[in-house]
């Protein structure tokens, strides 16, 4: 057997176990899929918290702190302030609920209603309004906690939920380089360095789009809370749970054009049912505080902090959030603009690399004549 | 004989890594590292197979890193529309190309097309981006190195325009 069919033969048993194993791979994917969904989901998740983390992780690593060490303190930052905001913001949620309830049930409401009732007798009877939106308000609580008890158990168990995300996360950050090879040794070498630019690039941008959020998200969080607690020092306290407006405003912000208005609208409900005297200038204080940060982040913050090649289109903004909401409810719809702000950036890297790559293919210098 | 069916599990990965380490240290870019510095390149490296006839990059794409070539031959030429115009040099094995890629990412000046089946090693821009933050002593080790390769390469350019410059001027 001479060498040249010798490589010949290697070559085709190498292909043959390649194929025969990938075939193996995809039949046992098929059967596996309906048992792995959960850890699919996990997976997601991780490679969310591994984008947001990266960044960090770098930094840390800069400043000389092994990479193991850097990646285990983000986790334990990440999971202490998820903690805590489960500890502090749901128990100031039903606080702030029962507040509400119990300020819709004040004589004010009630005499409202009961004029509403004298003008118009068969639109309304007298404390069906309070009760209607004391119900909604308990039933908005209720759904709160009972969703995020099913989006972690839709994740898998919950205990499995808070212990392998953090493990997936872990792993995603430092075999990150490991992932890449692996995915681009597949790459036929036409599109070799076309598909490793587009991979650099998208992963810098996707994190710096999702750090730039959540910068921009704390940022209008805290002026929220610094303007509401100047308002509620110069006009009698009409806020009081003004850290916990202040952070829905913060989180609300993640969706644009949609966000600022539903973040205001808390505190200018709190107020409106709090303050006895002088309500619409209590009220068009705190619309202007809404007004002064969300100027302050459209013109200062966003430019600032957040990528301008991932500016979505209003009607898109809209779109999404209507998609992301019929998916996965709340959850999906503060999902949905973060998930169209990725894919925007995966398609415009992919043009542009489609773009700016050549990719015919040319004689070989073999076959063609060449002056030297 | 080598099993093919162990082969695709790659458990002879620590073996490679010091075959790529001591091609690695033969380059003029990674002259002077420690043996850890150079086990970190290896670890960041892309190995591709090239078959004859194919290309590594085109003129006029925008540059991304360097190549280093293992074994085989590589054309450095000038193409258009499909078709090679004039070739530049012929690259053998331990040769490197595409350095000035390491700096930015200014459209490639040739194209490099494989003319015998060979196996290269590809160090890219971001890598030493990330190397020269994370890891400056090393960093800093192959951006002066590069400058020497690179100032050697303006060495010969000028020595050749003027070589060029008297012919013209003798006439």
């Amino acid at each position: 057997m001479d060498k040249n069919s010798y490589d010949l033969s290697k070559n085709i048993q190498n292909a043959l176990w390649k194929i025969f194993l990938t075939i193996l791979g995809i039949v046992a994917l098929i059967f596996i899929f309906p048992h792995v969904r959960s850890i699919l989901m996990m997976l997601i998740i991780a490679s969310i918290f591994a984008a947001i983390l990266t960044p960090v992780v770098n930094f840390l690593e800069r400043q000389g702190v092994h990479q193991s060490l850097a990646i285990l303190i983000n986790i334990l930052i990440v999971l202490g302030l998820i903690v805590l905001a489960i500890s502090r913001v749901i128990p100031a949620l039903i606080a702030t609920v029962e507040t509400l309830s119990s300020a819709l049930q004040s004589e004010y409401i009630t005499n409202f209603e009961q004029y509403i009732h004298k003008i118009l007798p068969e639109s309304i009877d007298a404390g069906q309004i309070s009760t209607r939106i004391v119900n909604q308000l308990n039933s908005l609580v209720v759904n709160i906690i009972s969703g995020l008890g099913s989006f972690l158990k839709s994740v898998g168990s919950i205990f499995a939920t808070i212990a392998i995300i953090p493990l997936f996360t872990f792993f995603l950050l430092k075999d990150q380089r490991k992932i890449v090879q692996s995915l681009v040794d597949k790459i036929p070498n036409k599109y070799f360095e076309l598909s490793l630019n587009i991979i650099y690039k998208t992963g810098k941008k996707i994190s710096q789009y999702l750090v730039g959020k959540i910068i921009q998200s704390a940022i209008v969080a805290a002026l929220t809370i610094i303007g509401l607690l100047i308002v509620n020092l110069v006009f009698d306290n009409p806020v009081p749970p003004f850290i916990l407006i202040g952070i829905i405003a913060g989180l609300f912000n993640m969706i644009p054009y949609v966000g600022p208005v539903a973040g205001a609208i808390p505190a200018l409900v709190i107020a409106a049912l709090n303050v006895q005297t002088n309500v619409i200038t209590v009220l068009i204080w705190i619309a202007i505080t809404f007004f002064i940060i969300q100027t302050l982040d459209a013109s200062v913050i966003a430019p600032l902090v957040v990528s301008k090649s991932v500016n979505l289109h209003p009607i898109t903004v809209v779109a999404v959030i209507l998609i992301g909401g019929k998916l996965a409810g709340i959850l999906g719809m503060f999902l949905a603009v973060p998930a169209a702000g990725i894919i925007k950036v995966i398609i415009t890297q992919v043009s542009w690399g489609l773009k700016a790559y050549h990719l015919q293919d040319i004689q070989s210098p073999n076959s063609s004549r060449l002056n030297t | 004989m080598e099993n093919p069916f162990w082969k695709c599990f790659n458990f002879d990965k620590k073996s490679k890594e010091n075959e790529l380490v001591s091609i690695i240290k033969e380059v003029p870019i990674f002259e002077n590292l420690p043996n850890k510095a150079l086990n970190e390149i290896a670890k960041i490296v892309y190995h591709r197979e090239y078959k004859e006839g194919e290309i590594i990059f085109h003129k006029g794409d925008p540059g991304l890193g360097m190549y280093i070539i293992t074994s085989g031959q590589v054309d450095i030429v000038e193409d258009k529309d499909g078709k090679i115009l004039r070739k530049y040099a012929t690259l053998k094995a331990h040769s490197f190309l595409g350095e000035m890629a390491l700096l930015d990412e200014k459209p490639r000046s040739a194209t490099a097309i494989v003319k015998e089946e060979c196996e290269a090693l590809g160090f890219f821009r971001p890598d030493l981006m990330d190397m020269l933050q994370k890891k400056p002593k090393t960093g800093n080790i192959i951006l002066y190195n590069l400058a020497r390769v690179i100032g050697e390469r303006l060495r010969q350019t000028n020595s050749e325009l003027i070589r060029l410059q008297t012919r013209l001027d003798n006439g």
